[in-house]
């Protein structure tokens, strides 16, 4: 179901860990809360869960105002980052607690509890294992628990913490892959929160990056990767290479040379001056030797191909480290080795206030 | 050369601890059953079966059957409290919870001397509206409580602590009422931890002499207690009743240690 936050703020004494953000998160959307720790993107989802309240700021869910609600009154499906599942109950009674304590006039018949469990724990693959306890489970087997769990009560919006934050890199990828394909089969509105954005990138329909309590940017995938709205999302998004920027009557220029004006974006309203520019890795060129256009030299430190592309790490004089992404076949047409000097062009670069 | 004389050294250490350990505690432990069954088995029971022995029992656990329950619902609520919420005086209340630890229970009989007693601070006003409370049954299940009451908290707080909220958020999340999420979550992630300190609870409350014998004036049939009553009967040189009723304690703190034993190897 829809929620809709309505200029929310939640302070901890003087911090504030969510500052006056609204969003609308729409019917069955998978919908990523992307940021660096602390940037309040858990708190916004322990608000929307009823876990926390808001001190200031209305959340409504399925239009219904909502921001007083307890949380075992939201029918909303929470998966725990650590999965908090009950050690002391089996797999099969972790999954049916939600109903358990249902009032009776509520409660499911205990035949359809038992089937609800059965047919939870198929679609979270883990049929046959009812009676183990968690600890005799492992991590990717405990976080499907957890979601069971959270699915059992049907609810209308489904809350995950850091949902593969504690898992190995392989099993990571699987339930990425297989969290998607739920959501498409239960189409309920899924909302996640993640640090990692390959991940956010990989499984949500829409990216909403956090940054000190506010909103970054938020958009499609395609749209985030593509178009970095400000500094910050450049330096999260990573891969980034910063450039002191002089700004001259709308024209940019590094190191004393001017960038052509179709390879510049500049900030809305800026002003002459000192700025600093991000150029993306794949737009850092590194130039056969002769070629015109060097905006800087850096002297090849250390490569990594992955797949058609290779990464190239150059140390530039002054003691920094930038980063170019290039097509595999054009690195050997350079024919660089390690320790030798190159001009670095740029190809694209956006510019910003300091 | 240097392996032999580490094992040397080993045996050595080992051996010193044994007869240490056997002196101090286990010679004594004998002593006890020894002397207690010295006037024969059919002594001792006459021992244990008379009328005031027999009460110093009841009011052993009578004392134990208050104390223990108080003292477990005490010490959930303070350990939740410190363990769940940041509040102003927390850190007090931690500090607080170890006073009847670090005071002399001589001196915890004494304050309630003063407070309740006679000449105290509140028992005049007591006394006129007709309530007694210095050297009888409340006084000595008063001061029971107060030098018990960290057992249960002070096993409960790294517990919660290191357990977190998290379980009993998706508890709430999943619906569950908060008296619900108590029940099916909190205490059995707590109940190996919360027996453990009721068990500690029960065996400092029976065996409890200083604090007792300050405020229950050790009035025989009315107000002794088993360990006060083993003094008593010391000495008026009834050695092997003495030492029946040690037995007694001997044998609840035996059986202590055995439970403990037990719960620690679940609990672990």
């Amino acid at each position: 179901m829809s929620i809709v936050i309505d200029h929310v703020s939640r302070h901890f004494e003087t911090f504030a860990a969510v500052n006056d953000l609204s969003l609308d998160i729409a019917e069955g959307e998978l919908l990523a809360l992307l940021g660096p720790s602390g940037s309040g993107k858990t708190t916004l989802l322990r608000l929307i869960a009823g876990l926390d309240f808001p001190d200031s700021g209305r959340i409504i869910i399925d239009g219904r105002d909502a921001t007083n609600l307890p949380a075992g009154e939201r029918r909303i499906g929470f998966v725990f980052q650590h999965y908090a599942l009950f050690r002391h109950m089996t797999v099969r009674e972790n999954v049916d607690f939600g109903m358990r304590v249902m009032p009776s006039s509520r409660r499911p018949s205990r035949s359809e509890r038992r089937e609800r469990v059965e047919r939870l724990l198929g679609t979270v693959q883990l049929a046959g294992l009812g009676d183990r306890f968690p600890a005799q489970l492992s991590g990717g087997q405990r976080q499907r628990v957890a979601l069971a769990r959270a699915l059992a009560i049907r609810p209308s919006v489904l809350l995950l913490d850091e949902p593969f934050g504690a898992l190995d890199a392989a099993v990571r990828r699987d339930l990425r892959r297989w969290l998607r394909q739920l959501h498409e089969e239960l189409a309920v509105t899924t909302v996640f929160v993640t640090h990692d954005q390959e991940e956010a990138l990989e499984v949500a329909d829409r990216i909403v990056v956090m940054n000190a309590g506010r909103i970054e940017q938020s958009g499609t995938p395609t749209e985030v990767e593509a178009r970095p709205a400000t500094a910050f999302m450049h330096s999260f998004l990573g891969g980034a290479n910063r450039f002191a920027v002089e700004v001259h009557g709308g024209v940019a220029s590094v190191a004393g040379q001017p960038l052509p004006r179709d390879a510049v974006t500049l900030a809305e309203g800026i002003g002459d001056g000192a700025a600093q520019g991000f150029v993306r890795a794949h737009d850092l060129l590194p130039l056969v030797a002769g070629t015109p256009g060097a905006y800087a030299v850096g002297r090849l430190d250390h490569v990594v191909a992955h797949g058609g592309t290779v990464r190239a790490e150059f140390a530039t004089p002054d003691g920094r480290s930038v980063e170019a992404e290039i097509a595999r076949d054009e690195w050997e047409r350079l024919a660089l080795t390690r320790g030798q000097s190159i001009g670095l062009g740029i190809r694209r670069m956006a510019v910003f206030p300091e | 050369m240097r392996a032999a004389a580490d094992t040397r050294g080993r045996t050595a250490l080992i051996a010193l601890a044994l007869v240490l350990a056997g002196l101090t505690l286990l010679v004594p432990l004998v002593l006890i059953f020894v002397s207690a069954f010295a006037d024969g088995i059919g002594a001792y029971f006459g021992n244990i079966a008379a009328p005031d022995t027999r009460h110093a029992i009841f009011l052993t656990v009578l004392t134990a059957v208050i104390v223990v329950p108080v003292n477990m619902v005490f010490g959930i609520a303070t350990a939740w409290a410190v363990a769940r919420y940041e509040f102003t005086g927390r850190k007090l209340l931690i500090s607080l919870i170890e006073i009847p630890f670090s005071v002399s229970p001589i001196v915890a009989g004494t304050i309630y001397l003063f407070l309740y007693g006679q000449q105290g601070l509140l028992g005049p006003t007591l006394q006129s509206w007709g309530v007694q409370i210095m050297f009888s049954v409340p006084a000595i299940v008063l001061v029971s409580l107060f030098v018990t009451a960290p057992f249960v908290a002070r096993e409960l707080i790294p517990l919660m602590q290191a357990q977190g909220s998290e379980d009993e958020e998706a508890a709430l999340s999943l619906g569950a009422s908060p008296w619900q999420t108590f029940r099916l979550v909190t205490l059995p992630n707590i109940r190996w931890a919360l027996l453990y300190g009721a068990l500690l609870t029960n065996a400092r409350a029976m065996g409890e002499f200083g604090a007792v014998s300050v405020v229950s004036g050790a009035i025989r049939g009315q107000t002794n207690t088993l360990p006060l009553h083993i003094e008593l009967l010391y000495n008026d040189f009834n050695i092997a009743g003495a030492f029946a009723s040690a037995s007694i304690l001997a044998l609840i703190a035996l059986a202590t240690l055995g439970i403990k034993y037990v719960m620690e190897n679940r609990a672990g």
